[in-house]
C-alpha cells in the first residue's frame, strides 16, 4: 500500500475544487474520487477513481469517515481516507 | 426439507454433482435462503461476514434432489480474499445454476458482483431481496426491465418474511431442467439469456469468459447505468427507522447513544437475569428439585459415599441444579434475547464505527469490536468469526484479547452473582479490570505479534426492525445450541466435582496448591474446585466460589482471577484448529499465568490497604 500523508486538516486550505485527501475534506460535500491506496476493499464497495461519494460524518480523536458511495453507507478508516484523493463535484 | 447440512470445508464438495451456488455480496441475506430453501437453519445475522465458511444442504426441486452451496458473501470475484477464492473455484466446478441474492437498497454494489459472476457461463436467477426496506426507502424498482437487463429471472423476495420462495423454487427449476444445449436455444428463452450474451459459442464453459472485459471500471460503469435506469427515487419520507439508523451514525448524538445501548444492555441482562433467578428458578431449585432428589435417593441408597456423589454437598443434583440451571440459564437466556436483537437490527456495525478510534488505541481497527461482542455469548463462534479480519495478525492480537479478558455470558452471569451479591461497585471494579486487561493485552500484542493491521472498512447495513418470526427462531436455535453444546460439558465439571469431593482428591490437590492459593492468593483452600473445574468450562472456574463463605477482598480476587483464567477446554480446541497448538498453549499459559499474578497482586495490595485502615 502506497503511504500519501498530506495531514488531516491540510485539506480546507485548499479552494473550491482542488484536489485533497479525504480525510482533510470538507464534510457534507460530494466529491469525486481521483486516487484511491491499492487495497481491493475499497473498489469493490464502490470508492474508486471516478466515483462520486459524499463525505457524511468524520469522527473526531482519529476516528474514520463516513461516506456515502451510491446507495451504501462505508466507513472508511482514517489511515486509509488520508490516502484517497478527491476533488469536490 | 433437508435432511443434511455441513459446515464443508472438505474440497470433495467441489466434485459433487447437481450443485446450485447461493452467491451475492455479503449481507445481503443468503444465509435466510439456505435456511428457508434446505430447511436447516443456519445463523444470520445483519452484518457482513456471518458466513466465514460455505454451508452445503440438500434443496429437493421437483424429482430431484440438488446441493445447495451457500458461498461466503463477496464483493468481486478477483480471487484476492479466502472467500473470493471459494466462490471462484465452486464457479469452476460445473454447478447446475447459482441463486444470486441482490440487495433491492443497494442494487449497484449486487449488480457489479451479478455481472462479474455472468462472466462463467452458468444460469443465474436472481433474488431481488429486501423489497420492502426499499420500498421504505422509495426506491421503485422496475422488476421487469431489471430482469432484461440482466437476461435472467428476477424474483423480489422478503426473505426475513419467507416472501417470494415459491417463485425462486420454480424459476430455479425451470433453469436446471431447461440447460441449453445450444448458444440458439439459449437465446430463445429469457430465462437463461447469460449464455446468449456470450459470443464465444461456449455454452457448456464455465471459465471466466474471455471475450467479455473484466476491468473493475467497466463492471462499475455497467452496474451503475442498470441501477439508473431501472431505480427510481420517488423521494419518500425518511421512516422512523431511517432517521433513527441516521441519528445513530452521527458522532452526536450517535456516541452518547451508543453508550446508552450498551449501558442499557447491560442493565437488562443483570437486571432481568437476576430477576429470573431470584423468582423462579432459585425457589424451583431449592424448595422443589433439590429436596425431590435428595428425598428419592436417600430413599434408596443407604448413607456413604455414592448417596453423597449424588445427592450430598457437591452431589450431581445438587450442584448441577444449582450452578447450572439458577446461576447460569438465566444470565444466558436473558443475553441471548438481547444480543440477537441488537444484531438483528443492524446496530453491531455501528458500534464498530462509532469506536473504531478507541479500538485504534487498542492497535486493533473498529471491526474486531463485532467479534469481541460476540465472545461475550461464547468465544468459540467468535474466534471462528476472525477469520473475517485481513490480517493474521489482527486474527490473533483479537483471539488473545478475548481468551483474557472477555468472558463468555455464562462465566459473566457467575461473576455477576459472585460480586453483586456483594455490591454494584465490585461489580464495576470487576469489569474496569476486565477493560484494563483488554487494553493491556491489545497494547502488548500489537508490539509482540508480528505483521500489520488494515484500517477500518466497513459497509453499514441499514438499520431494521427484527422480524418477529425469524427472531423468535433464531433465539430458539442459540438457546438449543448452548443447552446441546455447554451442557455435556458443565455437567462433567459438575461430576469431576462430585467425584473429587468424594474421593479426596480435592483434598489431595488443595494440599499441593495451598501456597498459590491461600498464601498469594489469599484464598480458602476450598477454592481450588474453581481451578480444577475452570479447565472444563470458564464459568465453573467462579461458580464453586459461590458456595463459600468469602470476604469481599477474597470475592474480587476470585473474581479476577476466574475472569483472567484458562479459557475453556472448548476454546482450547479451536485456538489448537485455528492457529497451532503452540498458539494454544501459549495463550492458556499466558493466561493462567496473569490470572495468579494478577489475582495475587490484587490480594497483596488489597490486604495492605485494608491493614492500614
Amino acid at each position: 500500500m502506497r503511504r500519501r500523508h498530506r495531514g488531516g486538516r491540510r485539506g480546507h486550505q485548499h479552494g473550491h475544487g482542488k484536489a485533497r485527501d479525504l480525510y482533510g475534506a470538507c464534510v457534507g460535500k460530494q466529491y469525486t474520487v481521483e486516487e484511491v491506496p491499492a487495497t481491493a476493499l475499497l473498489s469493490c464497495l464502490g470508492i474508486c477513481p471516478k466515483s462520486v461519494v459524499r463525505k457524511k460524518y468524520c469522527y473526531r480523536m482519529g476516528g474514520p469517515v463516513l461516506l456515502q458511495v451510491g446507495s451504501r453507507e462505508v466507513a472508511v478508516g482514517k489511515d486509509i481516507a488520508s490516502q484517497i484523493i478527491v476533488r469536490e463535484v | 426439507m433437508s435432511r443434511h447440512c455441513t459446515v464443508a470445508e472438505d474440497p470433495s464438495v467441489l466434485e459433487r454433482e447437481n450443485k446450485i451456488l447461493l452467491m451475492g455480496c455479503p449481507n445481503v441475506g443468503k444465509s435466510v435462503f439456505f435456511s428457508e430453501l434446505t430447511g436447516v437453519y443456519v445463523v444470520s445475522s445483519n452484518y457482513t461476514g456471518t458466513t466465514v465458511s460455505f454451508m452445503e444442504g440438500e434443496m429437493p426441486l421437483g424429482d430431484k434432489t440438488y446441493h445447495l452451496i451457500d458461498l461466503p458473501g463477496t464483493y468481486t470475484m478477483n480471487a484476492t480474499s479466502e472467500a473470493e477464492a471459494v466462490a471462484v473455484r465452486f464457479m469452476q466446478s460445473d454447478p447446475k445454476a447459482v441463486l444470486f441474492v441482490l440487495n433491492a437498497t443497494d442494487l449497484e454494489g449486487g449488480l457489479r458482483l451479478a455481472l462479474e459472476v455472468q462472466r462463467f457461463n452458468v444460469p443465474i436467477v436472481y433474488a431481488l431481496n429486501m423489497v420492502d426496506v426499499a420500498r421504505r426507502q422509495g426506491l421503485e424498482i422496475d422488476i421487469d426491465l431489471l430482469s432484461q437487463k440482466l437476461g435472467g429471472p428476477v424474483i423480489p423476495t422478503i426473505a426475513v418474511k419467507r416472501e417470494g420462495f415459491a417463485e425462486i423454487r420454480a424459476a430455479l427449476q425451470r433453469v436446471v431442467t431447461a440447460a441449453p444445449a445450444s448458444k440458439e436455444e439459449g437465446r430463445a428463452d429469457a430465462t437463461i439469456l447469460p449464455y446468449s450474451t456470450c459470443s464465444a459459442g461456449c455454452a457448456s464453459c464455465h471459465l471466466p469468459c474471455p471475450s467479455r472485459p473484466q476491468d473493475n471500471d467497466y463492471y462499475w460503469e455497467r452496474a451503475r447505468q442498470i441501477a439508473r435506469e431501472v431505480v427510481t427515487d420517488v423521494n419518500a419520507k425518511p421512516s422512523f427507522l431511517d432517521r433513527l439508523g441516521e441519528a445513530m451514525m452521527r458522532p452526536w448524538p450517535g456516541i452518547p447513544i451508543a453508550l446508552l445501548v450498551v449501558l442499557a444492555s447491560l442493565g437488562v441482562v443483570v437486571g432481568a437475569g437476576k430477576a429470573l433467578r431470584a423468582v423462579l428458578l432459585l425457589p424451583l431449585v431449592n424448595n422443589l428439585l433439590v429436596p425431590f432428589f435428595r428425598s428419592i435417593f436417600s430413599r434408596f441408597i443407604p448413607p456413604g459415599v455414592l448417596l453423597n456423589i449424588l445427592v450430598g454437598e457437591y452431589g450431581f443434583f445438587v450442584i448441577s441444579f444449582e450452578w447450572i440451571l439458577a446461576l447460569i440459564v438465566p444470565y444466558v437466556l436473558i443475553f441471548y434475547v438481547v444480543f440477537t436483537f441488537l444484531e438483528d437490527t443492524g446496530y453491531m456495525p455501528r458500534l464498530a464505527v462509532l469506536f473504531d478510534n478507541v479500538m485504534r488505541k487498542v492497535g486493533v481497527q473498529g471491526g474486531s469490536l463485532i467479534n469481541v461482542m460476540l465472545a461475550f455469548g461464547c468465544a468459540v463462534p467468535a474466534i471462528i468469526g476472525t477469520r473475517a479480519a485481513t490480517t493474521r495478525k489482527e486474527r490473533l492480537m483479537v483471539t488473545t484479547m478475548i481468551c483474557f479478558a472477555v468472558p463468555c455470558i455464562s462465566q459473566t452471569g457467575a461473576l455477576m452473582s459472585l460480586t453483586g451479591s456483594y455490591s454494584i461497585w465490585m461489580m464495576l471494579a470487576t469489569i474496569g479490570v476486565a477493560l484494563l486487561i483488554f487494553f493491556l493485552v491489545g497494547i502488548i500484542t500489537s508490539r509482540l505479534y508480528k505483521g500489520t493491521i488494515d484500517p477500518l472498512i466497513i459497509e453499514v447495513p441499514n438499520l431494521l426492525a427484527p422480524d418477529r418470526q425469524a427472531y423468535w427462531v433464531k433465539l430458539k436455535v442459540r438457546v438449543k445450541e448452548f443447552l446441546v453444546e455447554a451442557e455435556g460439558p458443565m455437567l462433567l465439571a459438575v461430576a469431576i466435582a462430585a467425584v473429587f469431593k468424594e474421593a479426596g482428591i480435592l483434598d489431595a490437590i488443595a494440599n499441593f496448591l495451598e501456597p498459590v492459593m491461600v498464601g498469594w492468593l489469599g484464598m480458602p483452600r476450598e477454592a481450588v474446585l474453581g481451578l480444577v473445574l475452570g479447565i472444563v468450562r470458564r464459568e465453573m472456574a467462579v461458580a464453586p466460589l459461590l458456595a463459600l463463605n468469602l470476604t469481599p477482598l477474597q470475592m474480587f480476587t476470585g473474581a479476577v482471577v476466574g475472569l483472567l483464567y484458562l479459557p475453556c477446554l472448548s476454546v482450547f480446541g479451536i485456538l489448537a484448529k485455528e492457529f497451532d497448538t503452540k498458539v494454544a498453549v501459549g495463550i492458556a499459559a499466558s493466561t493462567t499465568v496473569t490470572a495468579i499474578l494478577v489475582g495475587g497482586l490484587i490480594n497483596k495490595v488489597g490486604t495492605l490497604i485494608l491493614g492500614m485502615i
